[in-house]
């Protein structure tokens, strides 16, 4: 049947103008000033030791989206593997309902959080009505490490889940049969049977938090920009498309090599499909 | 011969460098029951693929009917597949599943939507299927696809139906029903079946003709009786039912030794002296009191097995003799082992190559090798 | 293993889902709150969604987000399958390039691929407009349709299409009567995953719409920092019901599909 092999082509070509060639353009870029000759001086910008503005924005990203993964790993796995427990009817539309929230416009899913948290939302209202506050709940790290959980914690979840329906019940009854206790056979067994799944949850987590500029932008407001805010202020703003560029490889190199590093403990199985 | 419907020429093919069919020359006639029987990899679907139309032999030519038919395309030939998983069209009911073949030729057949269903309505009379029309494939246990692949195959009415291992995806009491309604069926239409199994026992039972293969070469062509009674050769005689197969030496006609006796037997026209192989089935010894003119040896295991004992017998030399008995004899027991002359099958030596393990290759390696 | 539920896993059940829910429930009641100011409930009140409609701006980007999601989808349908199909259909090594280059769009950040798409638009000097945007969703959507076909390729019986043409069927014919009914569910719930993905984006459409044009999303980030308008909890609630049935048809799709397997298998 090899008089199909043709039907890729038109997917190939546009692939490669609107994937590869874009990708390729911004490396370009990220290697040239503006008046278009070739020079490290975006990436000596970037990295400049003497005046870390930018380091610091990009190590903020990383601890913010460190946290933040922790986190969804934390209130994560323990949510999977008592959904893992339920029987299957249940099982299903559960998943379905942890998966419905991730189809809603995040921007919109982010706003929510302003109505809530703002001095006039829901929860300062709340708690005035016990005589606290107002507090300053918006515009801190903290807002931004709740929108980034709240935003992926189902990415956590879902991978996780994956992996631990497909545990086989026998290899858990074996360890039981042979003496393992409750403790024992999560801690000997499931745990590390379900790895694959965590570093997938990891990788689905870190990867958007790292390089999100919305949420920052409305729960951190100006002061908490992340790598993402200072790339689209380049190119939006400022007009610097080189140092624009070099941000974005730096970016992207970042992840993937965390990919690649990821994918190393991944199972197959467990990062795909994790929207249906 | 002039009722030969298919002739196999010089047949030749390859999947890259591995080379599946080495020279293949078969004959195939009118109405006849033809069964392919041979291990996995032995070329018996490639060969069955090339008379379908779905590969193109390297070398050699297909004759249908006295014509040459290498470049007619599968859709232009009057041959109909059995595929080995049913490979049913899932969206659509059985009835159009059957009927698929008389629409997609309505041009050429001019039938009109009466003669459809009315043809359809026979194919389900005929395997047994009355009133599952409206059903759809995935609602069928195993049993019932496989009637409806059969159904769907015939309702072209071809010349020939091609069946690639049909029921070996069937449970073993299904698979001898399926065993004699197929044998039914081709006797009702008068078609030739030509059938691809690996199967020894469905060989016997069904076929007018087996073709025995292995490792891309025919060994052997004949009925069952005549393949089962005058194995050719060693892989025959061990593929076609339990066999002993022994050295030994014929040293004139109708005089041979093995296993360090001197025997009686039937065979002639081999060389002075010459080395042969000897082949006993099991079910052909006696087993009697140990005496001076008779292999003899030690019982060194018993496993009833239904019908008859299965027991193993070791000589004084250390062979294993396999032997089957409606009579049980005690493990440690001494006996010796009688056979009758005609029982012994001398068979020449055949080359290494051709007796090679039955499960050297994988089967699946023959259909996708060329994707 | 029958495992009894214990009370504390219920627990943190429901909180996870308040969690999760709660932010959405606020979001849809506000919708329906006469008053502007969410400290304090003023009865009950469509005013907001009739507002809705009475904007302009809201409106065409309305229009925009579906009129490009729905081509989107569309063209990705057709462009996804046929890649699909050459894949399934090409020597390994082959296949693996253009998997890469399907999950490529996926892997990488959405702001890169944003800010790499508007890079590549004004290099080839194309103005940034609705075409622009148009392009770039299509160029993140047809990876949906690849990997929701592929599986149902891989599935597909391979001997289908040869039984088509052993039963006299023309490959032309084979392929329309046997093989697209066989993959057609992966098709349609790729397509409906692409429409849902261009409905659903903001990030790239921010960088590749230009001025002139606007999705809702865009729309709605313009308002939100100008700070909290009631408007948009009417758009946020229209726009979660609308996924939400496109989801409920999509999963119920799929369970059927599994059902028929499942049984196909006994």
């Amino acid at each position: 049947m090899k008089r199909f092999r043709w039907a890729s082509l038109p997917f190939a070509v546009y692939a490669l103008i609107f994937t590869i060639a874009p990708l390729i353009l911004i490396i370009f870029y990220s290697f040239t000033d503006q008046s278009g000759t070739l020079t490290l001086d975006n990436y000596r910008q970037f990295f400049n030791w003497d005046d870390p503005v930018y380091l610091q924005v990009l190590w903020r990203s990383i601890k913010v989206a460190v946290i933040s993964t922790l986190i969804c790993l934390v209130l994560g796995y323990p949510m999977a593997y008592i959904l893992s427990k339920m029987r299957p009817g249940l099982r299903d539309t559960m998943v379905f309902l942890f998966v419905l929230p991730m189809w809603m416009n995040f921007l919109l899913r982010t706003y929510a959080w302003m109505t809530l948290l703002e001095r006039t939302g829901l929860i300062n209202t709340l708690l005035g009505k016990i005589g606290i506050g107002p507090l300053d709940l918006m515009y801190t790290q903290g807002a931004v490490i709740l929108g980034n959980v709240y935003n992926f914690l189902p990415f956590m979840i879902l991978p996780i889940y994956n992996v631990l329906i497909k545990i086989d019940k026998s290899v858990i009854e074996a360890a039981q049969d042979l003496g393992g206790n409750k403790y024992v056979v999560f801690r000997k067994v499931i745990f590390p049977l379900s790895l694959s799944g965590v570093v997938s949850g990891i990788s689905m987590t870190f990867m958007p938090a790292v390089s999100t500029f919305i949420i920052s932008r409305l729960l951190g407001g100006g002061q908490q920009a992340l790598i993402g805010d200072i790339i689209e202020n380049q190119f939006k703003v400022v007009g610097n498309w080189g140092l624009g560029s070099a941000m974005s490889v730096v970016l992207m190199v970042l992840i993937l090599a965390a990919m690649n590093v990821m994918r190393k403990y991944e199972d197959e199985n467990a990062g795909g499909n994790v929207l249906l | 011969m002039s009722d030969c419907l298919i002739r196999l020429e010089n047949i030749r093919k390859d999947f890259g460098s591995k080379e599946v069919l080495k020279s293949i020359n078969l004959d195939v006639h009118d109405k006849e029951f033809v069964t392919f029987l041979g291990p996995s990899g032995c070329g018996k679907t490639t060969t069955l693929r090339i008379i379908g139309g779905f590969e193109t032999p390297d070398s050699g030519v297909v004759y249908f009917d006295g014509k040459a038919i290498n470049d007619v395309p599968p859709h232009k030939r009057r041959v109909n597949t059995v595929f080995q998983r049913y490979a049913l069209f899932t969206h659509l009911d059985v009835f159009e599943n059957i009927a698929f073949g008389l629409r997609v030729n309505r041009k050429s057949n001019n039938l009109t939507e009466k003669e459809i269903e009315k043809r359809v309505l026979s194919m389900l009379e005929l395997v047994n299927l009355e009133g599952y029309e409206k059903r759809t494939p995935t609602s069928l246990s195993g049993g019932e696809q496989q009637r409806v692949a059969i159904a769907r195959a015939l309702a072209n009415h071809p010349q020939v139906l091609l069946l690639d291992e049909p029921l070996g995806a069937l449970d073993l009491k299904l698979r001898k029903e399926m065993q004699r309604e197929l044998k039914d069926i081709q006797q009702e239409l008068g078609i030739t079946f030509i059938y691809v199994t690996h199967d020894q026992e469905e060989a016997l039972t069904m076929s007018d003709t087996i073709v025995v293969m292995n490792k891309g070469i025919i060994q052997q062509v004949g009925t069952p009786i005549g393949i089962y009674n005058e194995p050719v050769n060693a892989f025959v005689a061990d593929f076609i039912g339990e066999s002993n197969i022994v050295p030994g030496v014929i040293h004139k006609d109708f005089d041979c030794s093995f296993g360090g006796k001197r025997f009686e037997c039937t065979d002639q026209g081999f060389g002075k002296d010459e080395a042969v192989d000897v082949v006993i089935r099991p079910e052909d010894f006696k087993l009697v009191p140990p005496a001076e003119n008779l292999i003899c040896g030690t019982v060194e295991s018993l496993v009833f097995k239904g019908v008859h004992y299965e027991m193993l017998v070791e000589s004084k030399d250390g062979t294993e003799w396999l032997v089957h008995s409606t009579l049980p004899e005690a493990v440690g027991t001494e006996v010796g082992l009688q056979v009758a002359p005609f029982d012994i099958h001398i068979m020449k030596k055949s080359t290494r190559e051709d007796q090679a393990p039955a499960d050297a290759d994988p089967e699946s390696t023959e259909g996708e090798a060329e994707e | 293993m029958k495992q009894k539920r214990s009370p504390l896993s219920i627990l943190y059940s429901v909180l996870i889902f308040l969690f999760l829910y709660a932010p959405i429930v606020v979001l849809i009641v506000y919708s329906f709150n006469a008053n502007k100011s969410r400290g304090s409930w003023g009865g009950f009140s469509l005013k907001w969604y009739q507002a809705l409609f009475e904007d302009s701006t809201i409106l065409n980007s309305l229009y925009t987000t579906l009129s490009v999601a729905l081509i989107a989808a569309l063209v990705s349908m057709v462009m996804g399958t046929l890649a699909a199909l050459g894949m399934y259909y090409s020597r390994r090594r082959m296949r693996s390039l253009l998997s890469n280059l399907a999950n490529l769009p996926m892997l990488n950040p959405d702001i890169v691929s944003g800010i790499s798409l508007l890079v590549l638009f004004v290099f080839l000097g194309f103005r940034l407009g609705y075409v622009s945007l148009l392009l770039s969703h299509i160029a993140f959507c047809v990876p949906y349709v690849i990997v929701s076909v592929l599986p149902k390729l891989n599935q597909m019986d391979r001997s289908l299409f040869e039984a088509a043409l052993d039963l006299g069927a023309t490959p032309v014919q084979a392929f329309f009567k046997v093989m697209l009914p066989e993959i057609m569910p992966g098709i349609i719930t790729g397509t409906i995953l692409a429409f849902t993905m261009s409905l659903d984006d903001f990030v790239i459409s921010f960088f590749t719409a230009g001025s002139g044009v606007s999705t809702l999303s865009m729309t709605v980030y313009s308002m939100s920092r100008k700070g909290i308008k009631p408007e948009i909890n009417a758009i946020s609630t229209l726009m979660f019901v609308v996924v939400l049935a496109l989801l409920v048809v999509v999963n119920l799709r799929s369970n059927r599909e599994n059902k028929k397997q499942k049984k196909g298998v006994r």
